[in-house]
């Protein structure tokens, strides 16, 4: 290759870029970078408020549909009370009628059993003792 | 932040072989520069969407288009003269002085400059190929790429820039020892 060639190949070889085509670069930038900013928080700003609109709607639809499920919830509990209630009530005087009939059925087999099987004796006995007082010695 | 910092890292590695190409396709510094500069903001507003190990060749391709844009804007101003006007130019470029001091023949600067102007010459594509190859050292592959050619014409392309370089550095030797005689 031509000497000429070889010297304009090293030439561009040992070119470099100027520093201020750099720092012109950057300045183009930052003055492009600001407005972007902007409109980039701005996005930013939007996309916030947009969500926590969102997670605040999502929260108060969320407390209404609590409160309603806790409302049904006690009127159910409530109307459970008063079946329990009533429940008990007419368990407790079945109870009652069992044990009262129970009482009844004591006291008539009671009876039955003193005037069978007591009185007889004690009576026999008395007559016995009446007879033996009665006759003279 | 990280488009701040892989910006300033790709700027740092590749703004002097975008420069060298710039200067070598457009022959003048200051238009060197600015094809620089355009290139790297043209980086740095396409870096979200830029592959990363295509880079290089992207950025070759961004300066080649700037640059044949700024050659035809040129040629566009100058088809306003006339067209013979560019070479004439190119002659009387040549300081009068050159011709009476003989000591300016074996300066390198003149030598270099002499390169400088037949490189010009030189159709935009073989000045390409020229550059990305001899200059910034890309392969056959990388330059088939970025131009968007075949391997096969890059080596042909690369052959015909320098047989018509060096003739053109010849035809200028000539042409500088009739001037001094």
């Amino acid at each position: 290759m031509d000497r000429e060639l070889q010297n304009l190949i090293r030439h561009l070889q040992d070119e470099k870029c100027p520093q201020s085509v750099l720092d012109r670069v950057e300045q183009t930038i930052a003055r492009q970078k600001t407005p972007r900013r902007s409109m980039r928080a701005s996005l930013v700003l939007a996309w916030t408020v947009s969500i926590v609109c969102l997670f605040g709607a999502i929260a108060l639809w969320q407390r209404q549909a609590r409160r309603e499920a806790q409302f049904v919830a006690a009127e159910m509990a409530a109307a459970q009370a008063e079946t329990d209630r009533a429940l008990v009530v007419q368990q407790t005087q079945e109870a009652f009628g069992y044990i009262g009939q129970a009482l009844l059925r004591a006291a008539v087999h009671t009876e039955n059993t003193l005037l069978k099987e007591a009185v007889p004796p004690i009576r026999n006995g008395f007559e016995l003792v009446k007879n033996k007082v009665n006759k003279p010695i | 932040m990280i488009r701040e910092l892989e910006f300033q890292a790709l700027s740092q590695r590749h703004c002097d072989e975008i420069y060298r190409y710039a200067l070598g396709l457009l022959g003048n510094q200051a238009d060197a520069e600015d094809a620089t500069q355009e290139a790297l903001l043209r980086l740095w507003n396409h870096l979200p969407r830029l592959v990363l190990f295509n880079i290089r060749s992207w950025l070759f391709q961004t300066t080649r288009n700037y640059c044949l844009d700024q050659i035809r804007r040129r040629s566009h101003a100058a088809s306003g003269n006339n067209v013979e006007a560019d070479s004439d130019e190119i002659l009387e470029e040549w300081p009068d002085d050159l011709a009476v001091d003989p000591s300016y023949a074996a300066d390198s600067s003149l030598q270099l400059e002499k390169a400088r102007e037949a490189l010009q010459r030189l159709p935009e594509t073989l000045r390409s190929v020229f550059v990305l190859y001899e200059v910034n050292g890309l392969r056959y592959r990388e330059i088939a790429s970025t131009l968007g050619i075949p391997i096969n014409s890059v080596k042909v392309y690369l052959l015909r820039a320098r047989q018509r370089l060096s003739k053109l550095i010849q035809t200028e030797e000539l042409w500088t020892g009739n001037c001094k005689t």
